[in-house]
């Protein structure tokens, strides 16, 4: 096991905190080791999020990820919702923040997906300035994320892993390994997924991501909402035996099964960790909640994090 | 293709794609062309595989329009139950995201402006369908409001006879009050609960919104109530509400019994989070009690 260089424990197998599953998880303390929450939905929230948020914070350990950093944009840093982040990590006690090596908009706008960026000499400095901000702003680790993308652009001059190494050599952040979407991108561009895992370091990644994505045949949407298939989940086994143990965690987005087909699908990871046989528990069957109209503001910014099957 | 800068690049695949219609609509536009040509814009796009450039960015434009119209779908649906989805999709991809682009961090955010941008439209039902939308929109701003102590019965009670005149309130936060020129609540309220839509009367009404232990609410008040409200809960210490009420409306017996229930109502629904007793003196800032909380 390569330690990573941070330190960062290894927390073990979390799910994405999601508000159709706020009822059960305050009602029966499901035995998560871990919740990632995505940072916008809480940031200035004070109504039902925000109680959700402090009660799970003191019955679990959570990580801030987020969807609206646009660390790729030419936009300059947002340090107003830096600081709305900071005061929110704080609370939480996020060990690190993550979000995506993506922009979501330029002067000012904010189109809210994760868009692809030009692998040029020019990003990589621009992109290392604004992380450098960003931690020293932070005073936590940064760990970006890799995204799934649909269009690469003719001026970049290397490959993604090689813009992610570089990036993570010049500004010191991780890498949160989003092993589904090393696949998505793999299919959709034609490479090798194994060589973009091969080419990071792997004291640099200090988590994975998986999450389910659907087949349209020209191309893979990356939606999360389903199962990880078999291919991805022999990718995490893959990467994994390069770095041990990294808090894993599972997203589902979109067609959201009941809490616990969710963390069951997370805990799957343990069968791939080869050096760490360990069954997991039994199912715990609960019966779900009715959605409640107008209880909750629903968590648009979650569905930042995929795309539609609709597509 | 090379050395287009990042912020030339991003501000093209950007225009492209906010711009609603069809995706090659989007790369003739004059928002994308100012950055990039059609030709070049897709040159700077790798042509391979099984898509084409045009296809690939189509694939962020679909998601992009889908993402804003169903994020206004939640915060609107009585708007939307009104114009019918393919109306209302088309309004909000091809007038209001572009008169009314996001840009916060967040799509909470994005509904902000529609109930203006319904007022100032060109649709017939306007005036009505902005009242909806100031409405659905009162509803959204409650549920993010912090939650705060309530006002309790005993800090009530412990107010004598004589002090009543002279107490103010402190409102929760997750309160409002809308004066609208229709019927809009009856609409949602239907919406809401899915059952058969009601005409909405183009009549004057009062709203009241609250949210109560992280559910928001919304009912009618009657002109007396609405006015009784609005004072108390801008701060108005009671008796010179009454005194202010009695003006615009006659007060006989039967009101003041009428007035006791109303306030004893907007006590158990939690709309005040405290009380301040003020000594009776001619200075009404002389504050001689702090608040429940
Ligand atoms: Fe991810």
């Amino acid at each position: 096991m390569t330690p990573n260089k941070w330190n960062i424990p290894d927390l073990g197998f979390g799910v994405g905190l999601r508000s159709v599953h706020y009822d059960h998880i305050l009602e029966h303390r499901p035995p998560v080791d871990w919740f990632e929450v995505i940072s916008e939905t809480y940031l200035e929230s004070g109504g039902r999020v925000r109680y959700v948020l402090d009660r799970v914070a003191e019955q679990y350990p959570i990580v801030l990820h987020g969807v609206s950093l646009s660390v790729g944009s030419s936009d300059p840093v947002n340090f107003g919702y830096l600081k709305l982040l900071k005061a929110l990590a704080d609370r939480v006690r996020s060990p690190y923040i993550s979000d995506h090596l993506c922009w979501t908009g330029v002067n000012a706008h904010n189109v809210h997906d994760l868009l692809p960026i030009p692998y040029t000499e020019e990003s990589l400095r621009h992109i290392t300035q604004k992380v450098k901000q960003v931690m020293e702003f932070m005073e936590r680790p940064l760990v970006l994320e890799n995204v799934s993308t649909y269009a690469q652009f003719s001026s970049s001059s290397m490959s993604e892993w090689e813009f992610h190494a570089r990036l993570m050599e010049d500004s010191q952040c991780g890498m949160l390994m989003d092993v589904n979407n090393i696949y998505v991108s793999a299919y959709n561009h034609g490479f090798d997924p194994k060589e973009f895992i091969d080419r990071i370091d792997p004291a640099l990644v200090c988590q994975y991501h998986l999450a389910g994505h659907t087949n349209k045949g020209t191309h893979l949407l990356d939606t999360h909402n389903d199962h990880v298939i078999d291919e991805v989940w022999e990718l995490y086994q893959y990467a994994y035996q390069r770095t041990g143990g990294r808090n894993t965690l599972l997203e589902w987005d979109e067609d959201i099964p009941d809490f616990d087909v969710v963390h069951q699908e997370a805990l799957k990871a343990r069968e791939y960790r080869t050096a760490e046989q360990v069954a997991p528990s039994g199912p715990r069957v609960r019966p779900s909640t009715p959605p409640v109209m107008r209880l909750t503001p629903l968590e648009k910014n979650e569905r930042v994090n995929s795309m539609s099957h609709d597509l | 293709m090379k050395n287009v800068p990042l912020s030339t690049l991003q501000q093209w695949m950007q225009a492209v794609i906010e711009h609603p219609g069809s995706t090659g609509d989007a790369l003739r536009s004059d928002e994308a062309s100012a950055h990039l040509p059609p030709d070049e814009g897709l040159k700077a796009i790798v042509n391979t595989g099984a898509l084409t450039p045009a296809e690939r960015i189509g694939i962020y434009r679909k998601m992009f329009f889908l993402r804003m119209t169903e994020s206004m779908a939640i915060d609107y649906p009585g708007v939307k139950a009104f114009l019918g989805e393919e109306r209302f999709d088309r309004l909000i991809a091809d007038e209001y995201v572009k008169q009314y682009p996001s840009s916060s961090y967040t799509l909470n955010h994005l509904g902000r402006y529609f109930p203006a941008f319904l007022r100032a439209s060109a649709l017939p039902e306007r005036e009505m369908l902005a009242d909806l939308a100031e409405l659905e929109l009162a509803v959204t701003n409650s549920l993010d409001t912090a939650e705060m102590p309530l006002l309790t019965a005993e800090r009530i009670a412990a107010i004598q006879p004589e002090g009543w005149g002279d107490v103010t309130f402190v409102p929760i936060q997750a309160v409002s009050l809308l004066t609208l020129g229709h019927s809009v609540n009856e609409y949602l309220d239907a919406v809401i609960t899915d059952d058969a839509l009601p005409m909405i009367q183009h009549r004057s009404t009062h709203i009241l919104i609250y949210r109560r232990t992280f559910r928001t609410y919304w009912e009618e008040l009657t002109p007396q109530q609405y006015r009784l409200l609005s004072l108390l809960l801008s701060g108005m210490r009671f008796g010179d509400a009454l005194a202010a009420l009695a003006d615009a409306f006659p007060i006989d017996a039967s009101m003041q019994n009428d007035i006791f229930h109303w306030f004893g109502d907007w006590v158990g629904k939690g709309l005040f989070s405290g009380i301040h007793e003020h000594s009776s003196a001619n200075n009404h800032d002389d504050e001689h009690t702090a608040s429940t909380h």
